[in-house]
């Protein structure tokens, strides 16, 4: 065993923890273009080389098409968070005084993150709907090539993508971590402010689904993917919007304290 | 309950801790803004060694 071996042996998690941190943060400015650059080649890839084969947007008939697509990002995704995981400081760095700040902070960034992923799904449906109404034919193909491929990225990739986001925030908001914090990020209170704000999404969709059929009897053409696509936009929205006023409210009272 | 927590001279943090809960929840609770499920309040008593009569008790409305 050299000296470089023995030394590492020696080391102990949290002067490792530190080591790695350094590491990190030196070269922070090349890590998350880089992890962004292959997220996006190793998610995207694939559907690009089968564009480029078929030379149109009929592949994503396939059955295997949209869980290739939608599997290739969850997995880099994946695999991008247990590298990330290095970085995590080991157990005997999680006391209590750094888990209650921390908590205090995640719930704080939580809400907001959920209104703004909410918010662009919004402006992506909202951008969506004219070229569905307005330009039906670069559905049908006709376009380059390479016009399909973004059309799909952006009708398909994007709000699958956000709407995984709002899902994890949702439900606590750490796939991984101490459990104590799991805990406290997804305790008792989030489980009521859940619960409700199921109930206000659910009865929002209802009351969306009432007036798109009523529409429908006086607007025939009106598109069903539209329709299907503004309802469960309205639920989804008012669901994740509920969650986050909610929790926002019981933080601005813990703020008062 | 904040009297029950800073007579044990516990802090928020400390007491969400201990109920496995955030501290948010426990200030909410504090401020009688949420009320907890028994299971909670039964963690909240046995933190702060004490019984959940002597921490939540009902407040009659005048009529």
């Amino acid at each position: 065993m050299n000296a470089a071996a023995l030394e590492g042996a020696a080391e102990t998690a949290v002067a490792r923890y530190d080591r790695r941190r350094a590491w990190y943060r030196r070269w922070l400015w090349i890590i998350i273009p880089l992890n962004l650059t292959i997220t996006i080649l190793l998610g995207c890839g694939p559907a690009l080389a089968l564009t480029l084969m078929y030379h149109g947007a009929g592949w994503i008939g396939q059955p295997w098409a949209m869980p290739l697509l939608l599997g290739n990002v969850i997995a880099v995704m994946a695999g991008s968070l247990v590298w990330s995981s290095r970085f995590y400081p080991p157990k005997q760095f999680y006391t209590d005084a750094v888990l209650a700040p921390r908590s205090d902070n995640l719930q704080r960034m939580r809400w907001r993150l959920i209104l703004f992923v909410t918010a662009m799904l919004g402006a992506e449906l909202a951008i969506m709907t004219p070229m569905w109404t307005l330009f039906p034919r670069l559905r049908a193909g006709s376009l380059p090539a390479w016009l399909p491929w973004l059309a799909l990225a952006a009708e398909v990739l994007i709000p699958a993508l956000l709407a995984l986001m709002l899902l994890v925030w949702l439900l606590g908001g750490l796939l991984s971590g101490p459990a104590a914090l799991q805990r406290a990020m997804d305790d008792e209170l989030t489980h009521v402010h859940r619960a409700r704000a199921m109930t206000a999404g659910f009865l929002v969709l209802l009351g969306a689904v009432i007036i798109l059929m009523a529409t429908m009897a006086f607007l025939p053409n009106i598109s069903i993917e539209i329709g299907l696509a503004a309802c469960a936009y309205l639920g989804l929205g008012a669901a994740s919007v509920r969650f986050a006023l909610l929790e926002r409210g019981a933080q601005m009272a813990a703020r008062d304290d | 309950m904040k009297q029950a927590r800073t007579q044990r001279g516990l802090t928020q943090a400390e007491l969400a801790t201990l109920a496995g809960v955030s501290r948010k929840t426990v200030n909410t609770i504090e401020n009688q803004v949420y009320v907890p499920s028994t299971a909670l309040a039964l963690a909240l008593a046995a933190a702060l060694e004490t019984t959940v009569e002597a921490l939540f008790f009902l407040i009659e409305e005048p009529h």
